[in-house]
Order: C-alpha cells, then sequence, then structure tokens
C-alpha cells in the first residue's frame, strides 16, 4: 500500500515538476529571446510581466475545442496525449538528489532515450491525423528527422556509460562527482549530444517539423486550445529533460566538483535545475540567431558527418580508455582519474 | 527589348485619343509565353520534367495540390500559389496575383495631377517616395515644369533615405523567411533611424505624399539632417554586424547559395530589373544610366554580382544600402541653396500628350506612363510594376525546387504585392 502511494505522490509531484519547468521555460524564452532581439518581451502582468503565463493558460483552457470536418477525430484527439506521456515519462528517470529519483532503474539513459522516440510518433500521428497537408508535411518532416539523430544521439551517451561502467544515472552523477565531469575526457560527445538534443526537441536550426515560415505551425497547424498547449508544454518540457540529461552525462548532474555529494541535501535539485536552465539558454541563443536547415541538409548532416563522426569517435575513446585503464591499473599513471567505475 | 517598351509591355486598353498602334508598342518583344491576348488566370508555370526525371534518385509518389497563401506568412502580402507537389518538391506552380487589387490605374483617372502621389504611394507602400517621383517627373514633362536645383536634391535625398528604409524591410524578413529571426529585429532597429527622418521631413512614417510635381513639400530640418548625420557614423559598422550576423552565418548560406540560380538570359527575357537583374549579372541602374532628378551630380557604384542565385540577390543589395549611404552623405554635404518648390497652379492643366516617367525604385525600374487629353486629370495611367516582372520568374524557378527554398526564393526577390496588383 505504502508503495502504492509513494508511486501516486511520485506522479504528482513529476507532473507538478514538468509543469513548473514548462511555464518556467515558456517565460524564460519570452524574455531571453526579448532581450536576444532588442524587444521587451512580457512586462506588463506582475512583477516583469511573470504574471503572462496565467491568462495565456486560461485562454487555452477556455479556447474553443475544434476538430477539422474530415480529420481522424480519435488519433486527433489522442495525438497530443502520446505527445505529452513519453515526456513526462522520462521525467522520472533523471536523478535530482542524492535518491531523489523517481525511478533509479539500472537502466536509466537507454529509458529516458527509449520514451523520447515515441515523441516523434505522436507528432507524425498529430500531422497524420489533422487532415492539412502542412501538418502533414510537418508530421513527415519529424518523423525524417527522427531517424537522422537517433543514431549519433545513442553513439553519443556511450563514452559517459563507458566511463562510468554503468547506465544508472545516479551512478553516472556519483562517477562524476568522484573523478571529472564527463565533459572533459567526452567533449566531442557532449557537442554531438547539444547538437542531437536541439533536432530532438524541435528547436531552431532544426524547427523543421514546425518551421513557421514555410509551414505555418508545421504538425499542430489545426490544434487549437488544450490540446495545442499539451504540445506547446511538451516541446519546452522537452527541452528541460535533453538539458537535464546532457547536464547529468557531461556536466556532473546535482553535484558540483569539490563538494561531497551526500551534504548537497536540498541544494541537489537547484544544482541540477541551474545547469540545466544554462543550457536552455544556449539553446535559445541559438533558436533567436539562426537560419533553418533544410529537411535533406539536416539528414546530410545526420547521415554523412555525426554518424561517421560519432561512430569514429566513440571507437578511439574506447580503445583510448582501455589503454588508459591497463596503464593506469599496471601503475604506469597512478591512476589520477579513477575513471571505468 | 527597349525600356519604353517594358514600360508599357502589357498591352493597354484602347481609348479614344490613342495614336499608337499596339503592334508598334511592341515591336520586337518576345512574348515570354505567359503573356497571352487573353486576360491570365494566374501565372501558369509547365511542368518541367526535365530536371526531375535527370535524378534516378527521385522517389516518385502521388502528387498532390498544396494551396500557399493568400494567407500564409511567407507571401509577404496577399499572393496565392498553388503548387504541385511530389513529396517536398515542386513540380509546377500557378501563382495567382490580384488579392490586392484596388485599381488603382482606373482611381487615377479621377484624381487631379497634384492627388496622384497619394493613390501610388497606396501602390508601393514601402518605398513611397521613389515612386511619387515618377509619377512628379512624368508629370512635369507633360506640363513642361521645371523644378529648381534643391529640390532635385531633397528628392534624391530621400529617395535614398527611403530605399535604405525599404532594404532593410526587406532583408530582415528575408531571413526570416530563412529561419533567422534576431536579424529582422536587428534590421528593424536601423530601419527606425530612417523612418525617424522620414517622419520628420514629411509628417508620415508610411504614405508620404512627399514629392509633387515642381518640387517638394517639406525642406530638410536640422534635426533630419543631425539623425543622418549621426547615422552615417554608425552606418558601416552597423552594417558590418548585420553581414556577420546573417551572411556569414554557415547554415544561411547553405540555405541561399547555388539556390535560385537566374541566368543572365532569364532576367533579361523576363523583365526584371532591379537587384534580381544586378545580380546576374546585368549592369544597369536608371539612376545611373538614365539619370533623373540630380543623380547625374553624384559618385555612386552600381553593385552587380555574377552569380544569380539568392546569395547574390541578397547581398547585391546589401552592398546598395552602402551606396545609399554614400549618396545622402553627399546630399547633406553639398545641398544648393534655393526654392524647394516651382511655382504650379493649384489646379494643374496639362497639355495633351503622353510621358514616362522612369525611376529606380528599392525594388527595381518603376515607370508612371501618363496620357493627358489636356484636362486636370490624366486619361490613362499606366504603372509599371518591377516585381510583377520578377513574380513571373516563377516559371523559371519553381519546377524542380524544394518547398523550403522556394520560400526563401519568393523572399528573395522583394515582392511587395500592393505594387504587383496595384
Amino acid at each position: 500500500m505504502s508503495m502504492l502511494l509513494q508511486a501516486i505522490l511520485w506522479c504528482l509531484l513529476l507532473i507538478t515538476v514538468m509543469l513548473v519547468c514548462g511555464a518556467s521555460i515558456i517565460y524564460m524564452l519570452r524574455k531571453v529571446l526579448g532581450a536576444a532581439h532588442l524587444r521587451i518581451g512580457p512586462n506588463t502582468l506582475g512583477p516583469a510581466g511573470i504574471l503572462q503565463l496565467f491568462p495565456d493558460v486560461i485562454k487555452l483552457l477556455t479556447k474553443e475545442d475544434r476538430h477539422p470536418n474530415l480529420s481522424d477525430k480519435g488519433l486527433y484527439c489522442l495525438a497530443p496525449i502520446i505527445v505529452f506521456t513519453p515526456m513526462l515519462v522520462a521525467f522520472a528517470f533523471i536523478p535530482f538528489g542524492s535518491g531523489i529519483v523517481a525511478a533509479d532503474v539500472n537502466m536509466g539513459v537507454m529509458m529516458i532515450l527509449a520514451f523520447l522516440t515515441l515523441v516523434p510518433l505522436g507528432i507524425f500521428a498529430a500531422g497524420w491525423s489533422s487532415h492539412s497537408k502542412y501538418a502533414l508535411i510537418g508530421a513527415v518532416r519529424s518523423v525524417g528527422a527522427a531517424i537522422t539523430y537517433e543514431v549519433p544521439l545513442l553513439l553519443s551517451v556511450l563514452p559517459p556509460i563507458m566511463m562510468a561502467g554503468s547506465m544508472n544515472l545516479s551512478d553516472i552523477v556519483l562517477t562524476q562527482a568522484n573523478s571529472v565531469w564527463f565533459i572533459v575526457p567526452a567533449l566531442p560527445s557532449a557537442i554531438i549530444f547539444f547538437l542531437c538534443a536541439q533536432m530532438e526537441t524541435n528547436q531552431a536550426p532544426f524547427d523543421m517539423t514546425e518551421a513557421e515560415s514555410e509551414l505555418v505551425a508545421g504538425f499542430s497547424t489545426e490544434y487549437s486550445a488544450m490540446r495545442f498547449g499539451f504540445i506547446f508544454l511538451t516541446e519546452f518540457a522537452g527541452n528541460f529533460v535533453m538539458a537535464a540529461l546532457a547536464a547529468t552525462l557531461f556536466l556532473g548532474g546535482w553535484t558540483l566538483p569539490g563538494v561531497d555529494p551526500h551534504s548537497m541535501g536540498i541544494f541537489a535539485p537547484m544544482v541540477l535545475v541551474i545547469k540545466s536552465y544554462l543550457i536552455i539558454f544556449l539553446f535559445m541563443m541559438i533558436r533567436g540567431n539562426f537560419s533553418r536547415y533544410r529537411v535533406d541538409q539536416m539528414a546530410q548532416l545526420g547521415w554523412k558527418k555525426l554518424i561517421p563522426l560519432t561512430l569514429l569517435w566513440t571507437m578511439v575513446f574506447a580503445i583510448g580508455m582501455r589503454s588508459f585503464q591497463l596503464l593506469s591499473a599496471s601503475g604506469a599513471l597512478g591512476g589520477i582519474f579513477g575513471l571505468g567505475g | 527589348m527597349g525600356l519604353d517598351q517594358q514600360t508599357m509591355l502589357t498591352p493597354n486598353i484602347p481609348f479614344e485619343g490613342d495614336t499608337i498602334a499596339q503592334e508598334d508598342l511592341l515591336e520586337g518583344y518576345v512574348n515570354p509565353g505567359w503573356l497571352s491576348s487573353e486576360p491570365p488566370k494566374g501565372i501558369v508555370v509547365p511542368r518541367n520534367t526535365r530536371r526531375i526525371a535527370d535524378d534516378p534518385l527521385q522517389l516518385c509518389t502521388d502528387h498532390y495540390l498544396l494551396n500557399v497563401g493568400p494567407q500564409h506568412p511567407s507571401t509577404h502580402g496577399a499572393l496565392r500559389v498553388v503548387m504541385e507537389m511530389d513529396g517536398e518538391r515542386i513540380m509546377s506552380g500557378e501563382a495567382h496575383v490580384g488579392q490586392l487589387h484596388r485599381g488603382i490605374e482606373k482611381l487615377a483617372e479621377h484624381r487631379r495631377y497634384h492627388q496622384l502621389a497619394t493613390l501610388v504611394d497606396r501602390a508601393d507602400y514601402v518605398s513611397g517616395i521613389t515612386v511619387e517621383t515618377a509619377v512628379a517627373l512624368a508629370t512635369e514633362q507633360l506640363a513642361e515644369i521645371e523644378v529648381p536645383t534643391r529640390a532635385q536634391w531633397l528628392r534624391c535625398l530621400m529617395a535614398e533615405v527611403n530605399r535604405i528604409a525599404s532594404h532593410y524591410m526587406w532583408m530582415g524578413p528575408m531571413g526570416l523567411d530563412s529561419g533567422a529571426m534576431g536579424i529582422f529585429l536587428y534590421m528593424q532597429k536601423d530601419r527606425e533611424v530612417f523612418l525617424d527622418v522620414l517622419e520628420e521631413m514629411t509628417g508620415q512614417r508610411l504614405m508620404f505624399n512627399y514629392v509633387r510635381p515642381g518640387g517638394v513639400t517639406g525642406d530638410l530640418t536640422p534635426r533630419a539632417e543631425q539623425i543622418l548625420r549621426d547615422y552615417l557614423k554608425i552606418g558601416i559598422k552597423r552594417m558590418k554586424e548585420h553581414w556577420d550576423n546573417l551572411f556569414e552565418s554557415e547554415i544561411f548560406q547553405m540555405r541561399t547559395k547555388g539556390i535560385g540560380v537566374l541566368t543572365r538570359a532569364d532576367v533579361l527575357n523576363y523583365g526584371a530589373t532591379g537587384h534580381v537583374l544586378r545580380a546576374s549579372g546585368v549592369d544597369f541602374d536608371v539612376r545611373r544610366d538614365r539619370p533623373y532628378d540630380a543623380y547625374d551630380q553624384f559618385d555612386f557604384e552600381v553593385m552587380t554580382r555574377s552569380g544569380g542565385d539568392i546569395f547574390d540577390r541578397v547581398v547585391c543589395r546589401f552592398d546598395e544600402i552602402r551606396q545609399s549611404l554614400r549618396i545622402i552623405e553627399q546630399c547633406l554635404d553639398g545641398l544648393p541653396t534655393g526654392d524647394i518648390k516651382a511655382k504650379t497652379p493649384k489646379v494643374l492643366r496639362v497639355p495633351a500628350g503622353e510621358a514616362c516617367g522612369i525611376v529606380e525604385s528599392a525594388r527595381g525600374e518603376v515607370g508612371i506612363h501618363l496620357y493627358a487629353d489636356g484636362s486636370d486629370k490624366p486619361l490613362r495611367m499606366r504603372y509599371r510594376p518591377p516585381t510583377l516582372y520578377s513574380l513571373a520568374l516563377a516559371e523559371v524557378l519553381l519546377p524542380g525546387t524544394l518547398f523550403a527554398d522556394a520560400i526563401v526564393n519568393m523572399g528573395s526577390f522583394d515582392f511587395c504585392f500592393g505594387e504587383v496588383d496595384r
């Protein structure tokens, strides 16, 4: 019984975290893009326009929930949920602190990436069922994008896993706390992960799924009211998931260098959130300034450049790491970093 | 093809007093195909099978029709294009113009010569001064009005100010079409400077009504001069920033270089003018080759590029801004003293005849052809919109391109649909 209660509490907590993350990132996006564009952004409601979110939510809740006449109504209604749910589940595997993780599973990294793979499915369902050509083009583009970024994304998380000797995200964080942040030995992987995270979350310059100058609003063209709200929220929650994953894999997660991980206490979640938001800030600055890739150029980037590069780098890294370990074990290097779990 | 023929290219409605036969007007003119004797429904683009059949990797799927516009965000006004698509590739397209038709040419027949400026302002609402100048030039030719030198210089000054404002208004959204959001707002900030000057001098930010037959309505104010002199100090630096921000971006270059290539023959055959012409290697600018007002007294270069792709079109215009800044500087330094307007009667009656005012507007060569019957109103006004002729180039560009490229292509022509549809 207590396990069930615990599970329900975790669920409620995660939904709250997701909503707060989504809402705060939307506010942040408006302010950051505003500053980057020499605009003001929201500034009327509440201090610095922070209450602007509430009328937005009320608007989304009270708008008419319409669906196009010839749309596949069942799939049309289901699609936002297919988009929303995997993103919510992905939150469960992110360790926010020592023991503060909803599902501390051994396959944490793979579970997050597996659930995020479901998101393009929901996007495709949304575009397919909308009975709109713009939505359909957006949907097909998202599938094309998905098969582009998935492989380099999966390959780029291998070096941290190899170094930690575990797929458990908590272990990966603690290994970094005991040695160095994995961005130091595996910088190319971190960069490729960052690129793929942009593709995964449909951020500019890889936002061709919803390219507003071409496809009006892409796969979500026909959506209104809270169904659109779900898609909108998922996009920004996805930002947080990818940024938190990047922080966990490469930037030491909730730990800080030189601080005992077990004495972080309540500061652990704050450290992770700050790290994630810094990464999101980078996402936003890129989003605000760069042109958009064309869908075939992105496919070429993925298949011709990123995949060979990640394969090569992962191989080089694995050989380098193994020889480093063997040398350390033989005492030649004195075991400086203590990598390898 | 002669420029006058271009100006009168579309067959006019025969009217009383017309002594020129249609055949004479169109002598030596090669019909590019879309202009038939029947009123065209749209600019029909024949399916180009060559480029697609040559590509063995092309996946052949069912074709579908995609209706782009008139409410589409990237049609820059109100253009409707019906595209036949194969996946993301455009097989053929049909541009339906006329969504913004207000009958400006017909309305001109019910306006006095002084009032025409307000009409053409509403046609090309982004660079009104240049088009007003065309009307004024045509009227002055008819009425044989001598324009004071200071007024001529002021016209050039304001035309260049307006040209830069228009170029910034185009280049930013052009970046937006390719997905770059920031550059749009950075360029708006620069445009604001020039709009301030226009507001100071004419009282308006959009529909200026500044150039009149015989001169201009307002003299250069000290504040306007100060704003311009301040900007001239930082102008080149600001342009360097824009250059680094947009043109140096590798993604923008990837999206524009080698895409939408127009050959010299294409642009000449379709009567394209302005930056479309110059980006394809044709060295022609009305300001230099047929100088009007005071343009023969300024030292400036006509910027040409040879590639003819989107990147060249954008860069060609970017360089034009620099030249416009040079002209503005020379205007401010050497502005002669004197009247700003010749004495003209309140109601201008011109002798019967016809006259053509040709100017280089921000978008290309604008020609205003006025037919006068001796009364105080023109019998017929013909407005040659440069971008309508650029739009006909869709026939060359659309078949075989990707949808995303077509959007950027469309942006690179700087369509102003108030002008295309009139």
